[in-house]
């Protein structure tokens, strides 16, 4: 057996650690212009008002784009005048010029995008501090395997509305696996709720919960992702 | 003949993007088995009714296939558009398509893959009647004499078509179309070497006897459990191609060397 040290498990966290922070340290300083931008506006502001922050937002997404897909600001309650709520989102795939994502807001249809409620938009709005979600499928949303990390935008008109990143969970894994040297013994980064984010073992598949009970993961070894993260990961035998 | 257009899914409406999705639709009938190699294809007419759509789109659907090299017309009396024989994909090519996919793809397509096909065996193993076991054990003895992995793959995935055939369930029976074939055409030509034959040969066997004693519950399980071994199978070949870089194939041999 190879790559058994403790160092070997810091490398991917630190990796992981490192891609994610410079992402957040990003939407955070983007997240201080909009609300910058904003400010000198007549109140309320209307839909019309965002097309000056949509260039930063785009911009968000061409200084990460070998990680971030999609880049967007869901509005709090009321903070629009003329929609009770709206979701300002881009996106871009395979190196593609930036697109606006319609969501479905309308409470009567069947693909409604309630994302109110949503860990995404809830938690860093009450916490006010920057929050990474996932992985989720997020339906009628980016409809993909997804992990996003935001930040609050506060307001000094007391609004907080959400600034957030999309990540599809094969970027996590792409990080994870190049930072590893050798396949043996497994190495596995688990999520806040023990769900698999991405492994190196043909046994521990994204999205699986890792059970306590399991004998192959060693938990004894864990190395905690630390910052705003609640991932770590762990040596498994498969 | 029964139609293989009933197994095609058409997710456009008349429109620019028709032809294309028509074409792709019967390059899977070929893929999955559905048509074979020197098969003629129905009159446009009766194709065209069959998919629902106008001759005119049918027509730019089936000249892109002979662009592709996946039909010929042949003119004069006995002439019509007939499936070429495929050409395999170099072994690089499928080597590259398996390390640009992701695991988190992968595992997803294989859940989805356990989850129809699975279902569909729940459902066969209480629904089958008269000769389907028969049918099916002709379709296993197909699989067992083929020669190439294009013919394993269609063997296969014509195996398991009927799995939703005996289900009763022209839905399922579609999304195995689908599913099965996306996973199957990694699967054969990247994992499919000499030792999975048997493992294969076991499951489809383990499946028929299931269905034949109507034991709904083995039938489901025999599948799901295949279909991970599959993704399993998969997921090594990708982790090593992306981490020690290595050719597949290489590293595959080399553990089993090894004994591991």
């Amino acid at each position: 057996m190879t790559d058994e040290d403790p160092a070997s498990l810091r490398r991917p966290a630190e990796r992981i650690r490192e891609r994610v922070d410079r992402v957040l340290g990003d939407l955070g300083a983007t997240a201080g212009d909009v609300v910058g931008t904003l400010a000198p506006l007549r109140r309320p502001l209307r839909r019309s008002d965002l097309a000056a922050v949509q260039p930063a937002l785009v911009q968000v997404i061409d200084r990460h784009r070998d990680f971030v897909q999609g880049v967007g600001i869901a509005f709090d309650d009321g903070h629009l005048g003329d929609a009770s709520r709206w979701i300002e989102w881009w996106r871009s795939e395979d190196g593609e010029p930036a697109e606006f994502v319609r969501h479905n807001l309308d409470p009567e249809h069947n693909h409604f995008y309630d994302y109110a409620g949503k860990e995404w938009f809830a938690l860093p709005r009450t916490m006010r501090r920057p929050t990474v979600t996932g992985p989720f499928v997020d339906f009628a949303g980016t409809n993909e395997h997804t992990i996003t990390l935001a930040v609050p935008v506060v307001h000094d008109d007391g609004f907080v509305d959400v600034l957030g990143a999309d990540v599809a969970v094969e970027g996590v894994e792409r990080l994870l696996v190049e930072s590893v040297q050798s396949r043996s013994p497994d190495t596995v980064l688990l999520n806040e709720h023990d769900r698999v984010v991405a492994s190196t073992g043909v046994r521990w598949w994204s999205g699986t919960l890792l059970r306590r009970d399991d004998p192959g993961p060693d938990w004894s070894e864990a190395v905690d992702l630390g910052g705003d993260l609640r991932w770590r990961v762990v040596r498994a035998h498969g | 003949m029964s139609s293989f257009a009933a197994y095609l899914r058409l997710d456009a409406t008349e429109g620019p993007g028709l032809p294309q999705n028509v074409a792709g639709q019967l390059e899977t009938a070929v893929a999955v088995g559905l048509l074979s190699h020197g098969d003629r294809l129905p009159p446009e007419s009766e194709l065209a009714a069959e998919l629902g759509v106008s001759t005119g789109t049918l027509r730019q659907a089936l000249e892109t296939l002979r662009q592709r090299g996946v039909i010929e017309t042949r003119r004069g009396r006995g002439g019509g558009s007939f499936v070429r024989s495929a050409s395999k994909p170099p072994p690089e090519a499928v080597m590259n398509r398996l390390r640009e996919r992701s695991a988190d793809s992968l595992r997803d397509l294989g859940d989805a893959c356990a989850a129809v096909v699975g279902g569909a065996a729940y459902l066969a193993a209480r629904r089958a009647a008269g000769d389907d076991v028969t049918h099916l054990r002709s379709l296993a003895g197909h699989f067992r004499g083929a020669e190439t992995a294009d013919e394993r793959r269609r063997a296969d995935s014509r195996f398991h078509i009927e799995i939703g055939v005996i289900a009763h369930s022209a839905r399922l029976t579609q999304a195995i179309v689908h599913l099965h074939d996306e996973l199957a055409s990694l699967f054969w030509m990247v994992g499919g070497e000499v030792d999975h034959h048997p493992v294969t040969e076991s499951a489809h066997a383990g499946l028929i006897a299931a269905i034949e004693g109507a034991d709904a519950d083995t039938a489901r399980a025999v599948v799901m459990r295949h279909v991970e071994d599959r993704v399993q199978h998969l997921l090594d070949l990708h982790l090593d191609l992306v981490v020690r870089g290595e050719s597949s194939m290489t590293a595959t041999h080399r553990r089993e060397g090894e004994g591991t």
